[in-house]
């Protein structure tokens, strides 16, 4: 409970809204999609073509080393971007989730392994421990985000604290080591 | 035209019919941060998407180089030369940081030592910032000899530290950015936007935008909104925060008494630009003040302030 909090604008800028309609924690945002943000990554590219994520069992352990956490390719998406026969670099989608936030990333990779640039995909709050459940994380996976959710979509934008991005930037560095060691440079 | 998968997310949008033309984030000065354009201005003209994108594109860019220069955590950063450089050596740096630093001058003397970006010693003590290699000893506190906005100067772009001390532009480089992005976003053509870096964002266009405000106390809830047009809104909550729960000490110093502001204060400032609203939520912190002085010299006002509950 606090026990000091003022309102000091008018009341015509500012209205508590009932807490029912906006329920807490249904944030929610939807940015590029996956083909959006290679095409965004890559405009030169004629074509995008799928990569089989599967570093071998030695080469996950040296990714681990080097990133100095554990990986989970779970959701893990990697495609070659390609002008005709030549390898412009790769981008690899993945999701990372937080205390209550799941974020969805793209990261666009030259063909040497250095990152490129990074766009987010779509942000997804939640109750408490709701975000670490299969069905919860479900709903992001290879599902077209026009199907936002039903509540809180209407939620744009939020002040008031500053999000922590720290998953993301282990989730970018993880995928760093993996395009070096795992992906041909050509 | 095309438009965005999204579907209409805002009230604005839906009131007066405004598609959102596109909408992206991305990890930068340690957040997120996501620019929407709207694809319609008053006079009913479509933005071609091309144009958006390259317009949004040089807003990042913008927002990128702002953090840069201004990281402390960059080696390399205009920030870290200054930080590096000994007493009374003359630093060159980037126009845009010299800026902050001359914001950051102005609000020093305003607030009377209260807004000071000096307390980067204090942060480092508490482990909130890393120290800086070979100025371990600037980390130590205030100097005797020199009140603290005395401690550094900036004239033009050369910036001289008059006393040892460590800077940090946290409190104030966020806001920046955001005007940085805003205006490059202007430059592109484009009226309809919001930029927001982790809950620091301005606004500029005809139709409002609700912005809904973050509970200090409990992030997953949100009891308030309030609409937001042509201006910028800030927030800043003094630790404990962080989704994560990592901000869990004080996070934001009184830069004249060098005492850490009350874990759980929370201020949100309505402000013509952000840089202003960054820094008046500090000065509201460290005051203790909603109706400090500076806030009606800078045309901003205080839409939320709330102190922790007494234990």
């Amino acid at each position: 409970m606090r026990n000091a909090s003022s309102l000091l604008a008018p009341a015509a800028l500012v209205a508590a809204l009932p807490a029912i309609f906006y329920a807490p924690g249904a944030y929610a945002a939807d940015y590029l999609t996956a083909a959006e943000a290679q095409k965004q990554m890559f405009p030169d590219a004629t074509a995008f073509v799928p990569v089989a994520v599967g570093p071998s069992a030695a080469q996950i352990k040296q990714i681990e080393a080097g990133s100095g956490a554990p990986i989970n390719t779970a959701f893990w998406k990697v495609s070659a971007a390609k002008a005709g026969d030549r390898l412009l670099g790769y981008v690899v989608t993945d999701a990372v989730v937080g205390k209550f936030q799941l974020i969805s990333y793209a990261v666009a990779f030259a063909p040497d392994g250095h990152i490129r640039d990074v766009e987010i995909l779509s942000y997804r709050e939640a109750h408490g421990g709701e975000v670490r459940t299969k069905a919860w994380r479900a709903q992001f996976v290879g599902k077209d985000a026009t199907a936002a959710l039903a509540v809180g979509s209407d939620i744009a934008n939020i002040s008031g604290a500053t999000l922590s991005c720290t998953h993301l930037t282990d989730g970018i560095r993880r995928i760093a080591h993996y395009v070096q060691i795992g992906l041909p440079k050509s | 035209m095309r438009t965005s998968r999204l579907p209409a997310v805002t009230e604005a949008s839906g009131r007066y019919g405004l598609a959102v033309t596109r909408r992206r984030a991305k990890p930068l000065l340690g957040t997120l941060v996501d620019i929407t354009v709207f694809s319609r201005d008053r006079d009913g003209g479509d933005l071609d998407v091309l144009q958006v994108d390259v317009a949004i594109s040089a807003a990042f860019a913008e927002v990128a180089a702002v953090h840069r220069l201004m990281s402390f955590h960059d080696a390399h950063s205009d920030l870290t030369r200054i930080n590096r450089a000994g007493v009374g050596l003359a630093v060159e740096v980037d126009t845009r940081t010299a800026e902050v630093l001359q914001a950051a001058q102005k609000a020093a003397g305003e607030s009377q030592g209260l807004f000071d970006c000096t307390v980067a010693g204090e942060l480092i003590a508490d482990g909130l910032l890393p120290a800086v290699a070979g100025r371990m000893k600037e980390c130590a506190g205030p100097s005797e000899a020199f009140s603290q906005s005395m401690r550094w100067r900036i004239t033009g772009t050369v910036c001289v530290k008059l006393a040892p001390c460590l800077l940090d532009l946290g409190g104030i480089a966020k806001g920046y950015a955001v005007d940085r992005a805003i205006a490059v976003l202007q430059e592109h053509g484009i009226r309809n936007a919001v930029v927001n870096a982790g809950g620091d964002l301005r606004h500029i266009g005809n139709f409002a935008q609700v912005i809904h405000l973050r509970d200090a106390v409990e992030p997953r809830s949100l009891p308030l909104a309030l609409n937001l047009q042509g201006q910028a809104l800030a927030s800043s909550a003094c630790g404990g925060l962080t989704p994560d729960g990592a901000g869990s000490r004080a996070s934001i110093y009184d830069g004249a008494s060098r005492t850490p502001v009350a874990l759980g204060a929370h201020a949100a400032i309505l402000a013509p630009t952000c840089m202003d609203a960054d820094l008046l939520t500090k000065v509201v912190l460290a005051s203790g003040d909603p109706r400090h002085p500076m806030l009606q010299a800078r045309g901003a006002r205080t839409v939320h302030y709330s102190l922790p509950s007494c234990p």
